[in-house]
């Protein structure tokens, strides 16, 4: 447990040592959110309806899609890859905390700061843009929302673990890693609301496990979800699924990985 | 102070390394295979195709997406696409440079006669990359076709001016990222703010707000990348007199970007020290 | 003819202040406090052609800031250096073309190729004829003794080789002034020899001027003509190394083996001596320079003494002296 607090406070401190830095990554995250939204602004343009959503609708679901990207998109799990190959990861196996759990502790500072400062950046923004919004009701937050949200986030890592571990295998992380970010970028729901695609596509989403991350907990989140119980449960399928195939790479990469003597 | 107009010789020589540099690492990549270099095409591939499928899905509904039908729209696309890998196949250098700084590589940069900032910047780049390069400029003329474009010499001119632009202001911004990196150690995310605005410009300027559309053109100079030319190109933007007060910014620019580098160099600790 | 010239030269480096705790971390965010380190201090020098001079200090004196100084590395924050006329700083080609930097442990090579691409690379950045790169080339491979592995990757060599290969690499173009950081550090005793050796050797033949820095006082013993020892940024000695053994350290030793065991009492007739070693079959008596013959007499006479060796006092004991507070 004290392993667990000194990693999320020595976390949280490195997020502050360089100041550039900080403030860069916030420059982008402001970046991000301006393009679908002035993308989905200039679309309105000349009409009131775009594949059934309204303006409003769908400037709540960029919103939306944005604050939850923050908080679930990120993990230091991309760190594994180069972590693997360039024999820290001993240094890491020696220590008493379990690497799992060394990231996800490392996640929850990043998640926490995230979250502060996301409440700084969302006052800002209302204080200059009065973005229609409404807030759902406590009992299906609570009830379902929460959940989902908590899968999608132990989804991301599990996923981004996943593709860390390609490092037993290949001196290169970055590419995997960029397919990835690609398929995070498109199919998540990030850029556009899922339920624009033509319906013949549609019926494969629930099958793959990305709109897991982001489409289904905001649609959740916006009240436009029927069936919450059927996706909290797909959800945790693919959890389980994915924690499977980590565990199994793992165990196959850890042989390769002291058999290198490393 | 290494003057800007270098002597023939001189030049001769940085070309003749250059080349040297890209044939080492091409035989360094054979020697080494490297199948990553097959998720990287794989991904590229991927990440455009869902970019069109995006574009198709919005412009299913509306007829002009900003003043721009379809196929305008793709020649955007394609053409930052295109751009941007030529950027990073050249410039490929400041991916390695935080490392460099670490591993006090860089000090043996200072050291060889040709410039730190050459080996820094374009000593990476390499011949792998070139490959997709044909593709992806196929896909430009494609599009420059489908969507009605002439070619002819006009045209041509303002492709080739827009892209020599396109590669000067790209210069400045890395090179200011690299006399950051050598204060801050830290390159790699002013790199990604870069890219960022790169992906801002893959719609038509028309999209933003005036301010935005100024700072992506004035200011941070993206735009020059795709919309601009684009914008040119079908007669939506006067040539006159944006094409001159760009050339005078970029090489404003360059200048200023010059400068920053070598007064950060003197502020430079060096690793090991 | 002078080749370096340096005028109170000084480095002051600008440390960010880190401290532990996250309310700092946070105002670091707006306020950040530097500590201003003085790595060199008005540091004077003036080296002529074909010496070699060592520069020998403890961790952290300033001796690799002020190397990086003389080949432009780093930017003085105050004084001033000529090499070979030129300002080190402005890096013209035409100077970097005249000097090397070798630093040990680091590698400029490219890993994942044989050598001799590096070689070739180099001959390009140069800008060597064929004919001058053939000749500099069999020259250093054989007097290294390389041949054998110019076609080996760089990566499968061991520490010593990739060494030497780093050494042709930065002799390639004949430099006129070599710059040596810590050349031998982590090398096996042998191939330390043969490099300085083969420093030794370079310097003889092409007159280059050479500074290096080191902690190993074989180096220095071997290498280096004159000595320079720097301590916390200041320069505290500059001149030839027998001086300064004369000066600090004004005795020799005199080691004895005997032909029977001797009792620490038979020696008490030599009380006033300081005895620095003392086992019943060998001692070592520390004597005043002036006084080594005569005392050697009276030891030879008083004792059953089996064999004799007069010798200078280890380097690394005037150090150690020059370096009372601080300790190498």
């Amino acid at each position: 447990m004290k392993a667990f607090w000194f990693v999320f406070l020595t976390s949280l401190q490195n997020n502050f040592v360089y100041r550039a830095n900080f403030f860069i990554t916030h420059l982008r995250r402001l970046l991000a959110f301006l393009t679908p939204l002035f993308v989905w602004l200039s679309v309105f343009a000349h009409q009131t309806t775009v594949y059934h959503y309204s303006l409003n609708q769908l400037l709540t679901y960029i919103f939306g899609a944005m604050i939850l990207q923050t908080l679930i998109f990120n993990s230091h799990t991309y760190e594994l890859g180069s972590l693997i190959n360039n024999g820290d990861l001993s240094l890491l196996l020696l220590k008493p905390i379990s690497i799992s759990l060394y990231f996800l502790s490392q996640d929850l500072a990043d998640k926490a700061l995230n979250a502060f400062m996301l409440l700084l950046e969302i006052g800002l923004l209302l204080l200059f843009i009065h973005l229609p919004f409404h807030l759902p009701s406590l009992g299906l937050v609570l009830v379902w929302f929460l959940p989902l949200f908590i899968l999608a986030s132990l989804l991301y890592f599990a996923l981004g673990f996943l593709f860390g571990l390609v490092g037993f295998w290949s001196r290169d992380v970055w590419a995997p890693r960029f397919l990835f970010l690609v398929f995070l970028e498109f199919a998540t729901g990030a850029l556009f609301p899922l339920d624009m695609l033509p319906k013949t596509w549609q019926i494969w989403l629930p099958f793959t496990p990305f709109p897991y991350l982001l489409f289904y907990p905001l649609k959740l989140f916006l009240g436009q979800l029927e069936r919450p119980f059927f996706y909290l449960a797909m959800a945790f399928f693919w959890l389980l699924v994915l924690a499977l195939l980590d565990l199994f790479i793992w165990h196959r990469g850890m042989r390769r990985y002291e058999a290198e003597g490393r | 102070m290494k003057p800007k107009a270098v002597d023939f010789h001189l030049s001769q020589i940085y070309w003749r390394v250059w080349w040297r540099l890209a044939k080492l690492r091409f035989t360094e990549q054979i020697i080494n295979t490297r199948f990553s270099g097959l998720f990287f095409i794989v991904g590229k591939i991927t990440r455009l195709l869902f970019q069109v499928a995006f574009l198709y899905l919005l412009l299913r509904q509306v007829k002009l997406f900003a003043g721009y039908d379809f196929y305008q729209s793709l020649l955007i696309l394609f053409l930052l696409n295109f751009l941007s890998s030529l950027i990073q196949m050249f410039f490929r250098g400041a991916y390695h440079f935080r490392f460099n700084l670490i591993n006090g590589f860089f000090d043996f940069f200072l050291v060889t006669p040709l410039d730190e900032l050459f080996y820094s910047l374009l000593s990476y780049f390499d011949p792998l990359d070139a490959l997709l390069l044909p593709f992806s400029l196929g896909a430009v003329i494609w599009a420059w076709c489908r969507s009605g474009l002439a070619f002819n010499f006009a045209n041509l001119f303002f492709f080739l001016f827009f892209l020599a632009l396109a590669l000067a202001f790209a210069l400045a911004w890395h090179i200011v990222a690299l006399a950051l990196g050598l204060r801050f150690f830290v390159v790699d995310n002013f790199i990604l703010l870069y890219r960022d605005l790169e992906k801002m410009v893959r719609f038509p300027l028309e999209i933003y707000s005036h301010f935005l559309r100024w700072l992506l053109t004035y200011v941070f100079s993206v735009a020059v990348l795709a919309p601009l030319p684009v914008a040119v190109l079908f007669g939506k933007r006067s040539p006159w007199p944006l094409l001159p007060i760009l050339f005078f910014l970029a090489v404003f620019q360059l200048l200023l970007a010059w400068r920053f580098w070598r007064f950060s160099l003197r502020l430079y600790s060096s690793a090991s020290s | 003819m002078t080749i370096i010239q340096a005028k109170h030269l000084s480095k002051v480096y600008q440390l960010h202040r880190k401290q532990p705790g996250l309310i700092p971390a946070l105002k670091s965010l707006f306020v950040r406090r530097y500590d201003y380190v003085e790595a060199v201090q008005d540091l004077s020098l003036t080296v002529h052609r074909g010496e070699m001079v060592g520069f020998i200090g403890p961790n952290g004196a300033g001796k690799t800031t002020t190397l990086k100084m003389f080949s432009g590395l780093l930017y003085p924050t105050s004084g001033q250096v000529s090499v070979l006329g030129f300002d080190p700083w402005e890096r013209r080609y035409q100077f970097l073309r005249q000097i090397s930097l070798v630093m040990g442990q680091k590698n400029q090579l490219w890993w994942n190729l044989p050598v001799v691409e590096s070689f070739l690379l180099f001959k390009e950045i140069y800008n060597l004829s064929e004919s001058q790169y053939r000749r500099s080339l069999d020259f250093l491979v054989s007097t290294l003794d390389f041949a054998s592995y110019l076609s080996v990757q760089v990566r499968k060599l061991s520490l010593g080789q990739r060494m030497k290969a780093e050494l042709i690499a930065s002799l390639l173009h004949q430099p006129k002034v070599l710059f040596l950081d810590e050349p031998t550090i982590g090398l096996d005793v042998v191939t330390q020899q043969k490099i300085r050796r083969f420093l030794s050797l370079y310097n003889q033949e092409f007159k280059a001027t050479v500074i290096l820095t080191s902690h190993y006082m074989e180096d220095v013993k071997v290498l280096a003509n004159r000595l320079v020892i720097i301590d916390h940024g200041h320069l505290i000695y500059d001149g030839r190394l027998a001086d300064l053994v004369k000066t600090h350290l004004p005795f020799k030793e005199i080691s004895l083996d005997f032909l029977k065991p001797v009792r620490l009492h038979d020696l008490n007739i030599f009380s006033h001596l300081k005895i620095k070693e003392f086992q019943p079959s060998h001692a070592v008596i520390q004597t005043q320079r002036d006084q080594t013959a005569s005392v050697a007499a009276r030891l030879l006479k008083h004792l059953p003494v089996k064999d004799i060796s007069i010798r200078e006092p280890d380097l690394s004991e005037v150090v150690r002296l020059i370096f009372k507070p601080s300790s190498l």
